[in-house]
């Protein structure tokens, strides 16, 4: 029934302290360094778009009302 | 304990924080619909949003800072990262360094021999949105949405971390010299997000027309209090799993559950607190608030928030009492805040969580001194913990929650232009009407003396007036 090496498997995560995607199991390694500054860099922009387009969202409408309230 | 013993405990501990992080999740469908009910009809979906796009926030700044500086900052504002308190060099590198909870590190990756990392930080996402959903409220219907997410990623990612790491924590600088107590966050949830939300209000300011010349309080409308008090009750409910998170089972030890502090407690305890203080809180906010709905269910949330703290370890009868007058004190200091500071705060958030958070921490101080505080040195709580606890927390919440608001002020991106006020936040940041099946009914304002009257008019005079 099984065809997944359990033994084989869980002796080499084991030997390793575990394991992590796409590298080394323990300490620091170059991808996962590069994925986490790609998601850091992808959550200031959000940030910073969020910003731009709701400050230009608030002047037009401001400037569209300004008749109406002054 | 054998070995197995010790993985089926992993086990259990993992399907216990994934179903407790499963149920917070009501919690911030409460806040939503809460918060919304609480709006003027023009208002409801930038408010709505706020509170989903909190979740895309202060998620990422948790996972890549703020799990790191909770294990990190245990010893004040300094990166040592020592929680056994004994300036181990060793785990300083390792809390601080290349290892645990690193974003690259193998504990925050699927990694089939650490079960726990994953739910025990997911637990901590949800109390993070909590902090961000509660200041959340204070702010509607007049903050930019952009200028709060700035705002709840720094207290929701960062500020209340630090708190976390310096008093929820058995290796935080408070426990372990003070013996800081407070199981369930009254101070280091709740009081932070209160107090921070403070410290923006000053920055903010009010809603156009909320007080008059003469130094009265107008009153706004909710657009659907019913909606409101539904979202309370779902609030409500999802705190029992908040209450849950707040445990740690350690079989092998204690036989059952530890606090965060790894002193021993029960599920069964804490069941019996937040079940009598919601009991006392409704009492006390129906009597003192003379049966206002919006009060009788914001006491309940106050009465929980004031026994938090020591929800361990308060026999049943004494929550209840303690919720009770704690309800009545939230209103008291809701009704001082509103009408005698003149501080606008759209949902008396800062009473209900800012101050019954830390009268919490006081209350625990007064009614269970000289408890063990921690699992891993010998200290007991006290009063006097208790208050270098407050003081030290409402510090770091009130500056940073000033300062940084007073930069976006600054920069003028903290509030959104008066014109865009009047007319409703919805239109400008959607351009579109979400109910365009109903239209807009005049929109009525309550004024010092209790009349009501058009608001349109009021508050025209009230933005002339304040040009």
């Amino acid at each position: 029934m099984n065809t997944f090496p359990y033994d084989s498997f869980n002796e080499a995560v084991e030997a390793a302290g575990g394991y992590s995607t796409w590298g080394a199991p323990t300490g620091t390694n170059g991808t996962m360094v590069f994925l986490a500054l790609i998601g850091i860099a992808i959550s200031v922009f959000s940030a910073v778009m969020v910003t731009l387009r709701e400050d230009a969202l608030l002047n037009h409408a401001a400037d569209r009302l300004a008749e109406k309230y002054n | 304990m054998d070995i197995a013993a010790v993985a089926t405990d992993g086990i259990l501990t993992e399907a216990y924080y994934y179903f407790t992080v499963a149920i917070m999740w009501l919690l911030h469908v409460g806040f939503m619909t809460y918060e919304a009910g609480v709006s003027r009809r023009k208002n409801i979906m930038s408010t709505a949003m706020k509170n989903i796009m909190t979740i895309a926030v202060v998620t990422p700044t948790f996972y890549y800072v703020g799990f790191w500086v909770y294990f990190c900052m245990q010893e004040g504002l300094k990166f040592t990262g020592t929680p056994d308190g004994n300036g181990n060099a060793g785990e300083a590198a390792y809390y601080c360094g290349e290892g645990y909870v690193v974003p690259w590190d193998a504990s925050m990756s699927p990694n089939i021999g650490d079960n726990l990392t994953g739910v025990f930080w997911a637990a901590f996402v949800l109390f993070s949105w909590t902090t961000g959903s509660i200041m959340s409220g204070s702010v509607l219907e007049r903050i930019r949405i952009s200028a709060y997410l700035w705002l709840t990623a720094l207290m929701g990612g960062i500020v209340w971390v630090i708190a976390a790491a310096w008093g929820w924590s058995y290796g935080g600088w408070l426990t372990i010299h003070f013996g800081y107590h407070d199981f369930a966050a009254s101070g280091v949830v709740h009081g932070i997000a209160g107090i921070f939300a403070l410290g923006v209000l000053f920055n903010l300011g009010p809603r156009i027309g909320r007080y008059d010349a003469n130094g009265g309080t107008r009153a706004f409308k909710p657009h659907n209090l019913h909606l409101t008090l539904m979202g309370l009750m779902i609030i409500f409910t999802g705190f029992y799993a908040f209450y849950a998170a707040c445990l740690y089972i350690q079989a092998d030890t204690t036989g059952g559950y530890v606090n965060i502090y790894f002193v021993p407690a029960t599920l069964s305890a804490i069941t019996f607190t937040i079940t009598m203080a919601f009991a006392g809180g409704f009492a006390g906010g129906y009597i003192f608030a003379k049966g206002d709905p919006f009060w009788t269910l914001s006491g309940g949330l106050a009465g929980v928030v004031a026994v938090s703290a020591g929800a361990d370890i308060y026999s049943p009868s004494l929550t209840f009492v303690l919720a009770f007058f704690s309800a009545g004190l939230a209103y008291l200091a809701g009704n001082w805040i509103e009408q005698k500071a003149r501080i606008d705060d759209a949902v008396g958030a800062v009473s209900v969580h800012g101050v019954m958070g830390f009268w919490g921490v006081l209350l625990l101080g007064i009614f269970a001194g000289g408890f063990p505080a921690s699992g891993v040195v010998d200290v007991k709580t006290s009063f006097l913990g208790q208050l270098v606890g407050a003081a030290a927390l409402i510090a770091l919440a009130f500056f940073t929650g000033y300062i940084a608001s007073w930069i976006l002020k600054k920069l003028n991106l903290l509030r959104v232009p008066p014109e865009v006020e009047l007319e409703g936040l919805d239109m400008a940041e959607f351009e579109t009407d979400f109910f365009p099946e109903f239209g807009r009914a005049d929109e009525p304002i309550v004024n010092a003396d209790g009349s009501e009257e058009p608001a349109a008019g009021v508050l025209q005079g009230a933005y002339r007036d304040n040009r």
